[in-house]
């Protein structure tokens, strides 16, 4: 186990190394340079922009300098934010669409968990049908969509409406901003359409597979009931697919989503990674790329560990591997 | 529990189906389990497949009766039916009865049912590999069975399920425990199975095919473990194959079910040694034997089982048979009794047929060139034209197969 450990971690790194690389090279193949956009500049303080970012220099310098930096936790000052901290700007971010992200995961993994289930056991009825239009509505509805769907249909719309029929002083469904527990909801909701529509659609089809075995027939014939049997035997090997897929998605859903945030005007970190692309602030960049890089790789060993707890035929094989 | 008011929440279940359901008389008290004229049905989109249609049998207390059959002649759907596993809809009792000690099965609803199944009915299965669930321990799958119907406390789970894994004689049964099924053998696993199926010492044991997917010195240790468990418990034993070899070491009595009837039936002796139905005689024939000599082909009844969508009104079997007379393809065959326990329906038991001699041995196929003169001879009275045609075909193809 510890050497599995170590074995991942190393290979953790090598590719946090090459996705820096890569990002690296990338960013500075594309076209014009972070300070074009600067109307009317004089040549000579473009000189010294260059000079003082140390963008004058030949790549492969600028390359072995930011790596230098870089192993010392720092990520560089952004050119588009003045003088702010690269990392500063990230963290001061992050929390925001960390919560967003985790309360539209838990969101979208309960409901798509249960909606699943309960479209795999009404096989072929009418309640099957709705749940699946649904999914397949909110795989194929892009987010921002939902969020302006929600954000005006919702929050403005029906907030409106209670905020007449109870005569309150104020809308009561807060449409923008992140401080109330009230303002969290609505944009994780829009957050979590597609992770929910996703899972309910594969947990059906896992459930389905599940509620064919044979063990389940034993379990029947134990005098299991049928709810028995759904929370001891199915459940837990229905899910195993579904943990597969839970890494990525988490990953994506908790660095945050430049278009919901945008919405409901909410300062997460998505706007960085268009923004900073737009804008090519080199490091800014490269930054939000090792953040998403590093927490798609946290989030992959974790499901990996989390896979061999619920399957106990892989812990077996992860034995096997490190001894 | 001592005092007849404190009550565990299943046994004030049991009880209270118990009154509803547990009234009905067997007909004879040496009996645990009998089936009247049970008819089931699967609807499918073709159309009402009817697996099982009419099947009367009975079952002593602590005895061993085998069904057999070749796939699809109902073995299984009849045993499933028994605990009324195979899922309803598509499955459907179209008729008859089924008494379990005193239950009326047909008539249970699945909450009393669930109060029964693997308490006073269990089932062993065929595949060892697939029939244990593969993300919980052995030793709470096993403990599962024995506290859903309140036969062990979370406190004293322990040492019962140990108890019941020293019995299938599961060695270190301590370390066991705690395993997953894919750290088992199959032939270990099938013990699991079992411990599963004995758990709550059941009357009546179904074992479908327990041994088919083992191989053989396997399947040899499971089989005397559920004789010896027999003797030791006392459960009575439905063991539904299609091993001959197995039924002649281990049942009592032998129920030859042929599209969803049981077409013979008597004690093991009376089915190996004195049996009267065609189809009994082809299953005999087709077993390998010692003597065999390399080059010659396996015995095989020629044809196919008659489709269950839309069985024939008469003998089902007629098609394939090589004695068929004119009767075999007008009407079902009575039921006749040779013995208190041999019975067989076929109408060549009938007093007006002409008797007719069971070819047997090993050259069964090199005779039928001549077999089909002595049929000819044999049916004279009743034989029609086109049924002589056919049999004349049916035996080309088998004197062609040696």
């Amino acid at each position: 186990m510890f050497r599995y450990i170590i074995k991942r971690i190393i290979f953790s790194l090598l590719t946090i190394w090459l996705l820096v690389t890569l990002t690296f090279l990338l960013m500075h193949l594309m076209p014009g340079d972070p300070f074009i956009s600067t109307k009317a500049v004089d040549p000579a303080v473009r000189e010294m922009m260059f000079k003082k970012y140390g963008l004058d220099k030949p790549l492969i310098v600028q390359y072995f300098i930011y790596m230098g930096k870089m192993l010392r936790g720092d990520l560089g000052v952004s050119l588009h934010y003045k003088g702010a901290q690269v990392v500063d700007r990230v963290f001061d971010a992050f929390p925001y669409s960390f919560e967003l992200g985790l309360r539209s995961l838990i969101i979208g993994i309960a409901l798509g968990l249960i909606l699943g289930i309960v479209a795999a056991k009404r096989n072929g009825k009418i309640s099957d049908g709705l749940i699946m239009g649904v999914a397949v509505i909110g795989i194929s509805v892009p987010s921002f969509i939902m969020a302006a769907l929600l954000n005006y249909g919702v929050g403005l719309k029906f907030g409106n409406f209670l905020k007449d029929i109870f005569g309150l002083s104020r809308n009561p469904i807060p449409i923008s901003g992140w401080n109330s527990e009230a303002s969290k909801w609505l944009p994780a909701i829009a957050l979590s359409f597609g992770t929910l529509a996703s899972i309910a659609r594969l947990m059906r089809a896992s459930t389905m597979d599940v509620l064919n075995a044979d063990y389940i027939k034993t379990a029947k014939a134990k005098g299991l009931s049928e709810g028995q049997i759904t929370r001891h035997h199915m459940m837990r090997n229905a899910i195993l697919p579904i943990i597969t897929i839970l890494g990525p998605a988490a990953a994506s859903i908790l660095t945050g989503a430049f278009v919901v945030e945008s919405v409901f005007a909410i300062a997460g970190m998505g706007k960085f990674f268009v923004l900073s692309i737009q804008v090519l602030d080199y490091p800014m960049i490269i930054g939000t790329t090792v953040i998403y890089g590093v927490l798609l790789i946290v989030m992959n060993t974790l499901v990996d560990i989390v896979y061999g707890i619920v399957d106990p035929r892989i812990r077996l094989e992860r034995k096997g591997i490190s001894g | 529990m001592a005092e007849r008011n404190i009550m565990t929440k299943h046994e004030r279940k049991y009880d209270l189906y118990r009154k509803q359901y547990c009234s009905r008389k067997l007909k004879d008290s040496e009996n645990i389990l009998e089936v009247e004229d049970l008819r089931v049905s699967f609807d499918t989109y073709a159309g009402e497949v009817k697996a099982v249609r009419g099947v009367t049998f009975h079952v002593k207390k602590s005895e061993i009766l085998a069904i057999v059959g070749e796939s699809g002649c109902g073995k299984t759907v009849t045993s499933q039916t028994l605990m009324k596993l195979n899922p309803m809809p598509p499955a459907r009792i179209i008729s008859g009865d089924i008494i379990i000690d005193g239950w009326d099965i047909v008539k249970m609803p699945e909450p009393a049912m669930q109060t029964i199944r693997g308490n006073l009915i269990s089932m062993v299965f065929q595949d060892p590999m697939t029939y244990l669930n593969p993300t919980k321990t052995v030793g709470k799958q096993i403990g599962e069975a024995l506290m859903v119907h309140g036969k062990a406390t979370r406190k004293n789970v322990y040492e019962k399920v140990i108890d019941i894994l020293n019995l299938v004689k599961m060695p270190e049964p301590e370390r066991r425990y705690r395993q997953f099924p894919h750290e088992f053998s199959g032939g270990m696993r099938q013990r699991v199975i079992i411990a599963i199926a004995l758990a709550c010492s059941p009357k009546i044991l179904i074992a479908d095919e327990p041994t088919t997917a083992l191989d053989v010195t396997i399947q040899a240790q499971i089989l005397s473990l559920i004789k010896e468990l027999r003797e030791k418990t006392g459960t009575a034993c439905i063991l539904i194959t299609h091993d001959l070899g197995v039924v002649a070491n281990m049942a009592d009595r032998v129920a030859v079910m042929y599209a969803g009837k049981i077409i013979e039936t008597g004690t093991s002796d009376e089915i190996f040694y004195n049996p009267k139905h065609p189809y009994t005689w082809g299953l005999l024939e087709s077993r390998p034997r010692p003597d065999h000599k390399k080059t010659e082909r396996l015995m095989s009844i020629e044809g196919t089982p008659p489709d269950l969508f839309a069985p024939p009104q008469y003998c089902a079997f007629a098609d394939r048979c090589e004695y068929a007379m004119k009767i075999c393809r007008e009407r079902e065959p009575v039921n006749t009794a040779l013995s208190p326990t041999h019975q067989c329906s076929c109408w060549l038991l009938h007093p007006d047929a002409p008797g007719v001699e069971r070819r047997s041995g090993s050259s069964f196929a090199l005779k039928t060139s001549d077999a089909g003169s002595v049929t000819k001879q044999a049916s004279k009275p009743e034989a029609s034209g086109t049924s002589q045609e056919e049999r004349r075909g049916a035996g080309g193809v088998n004197s062609g197969k040696k």
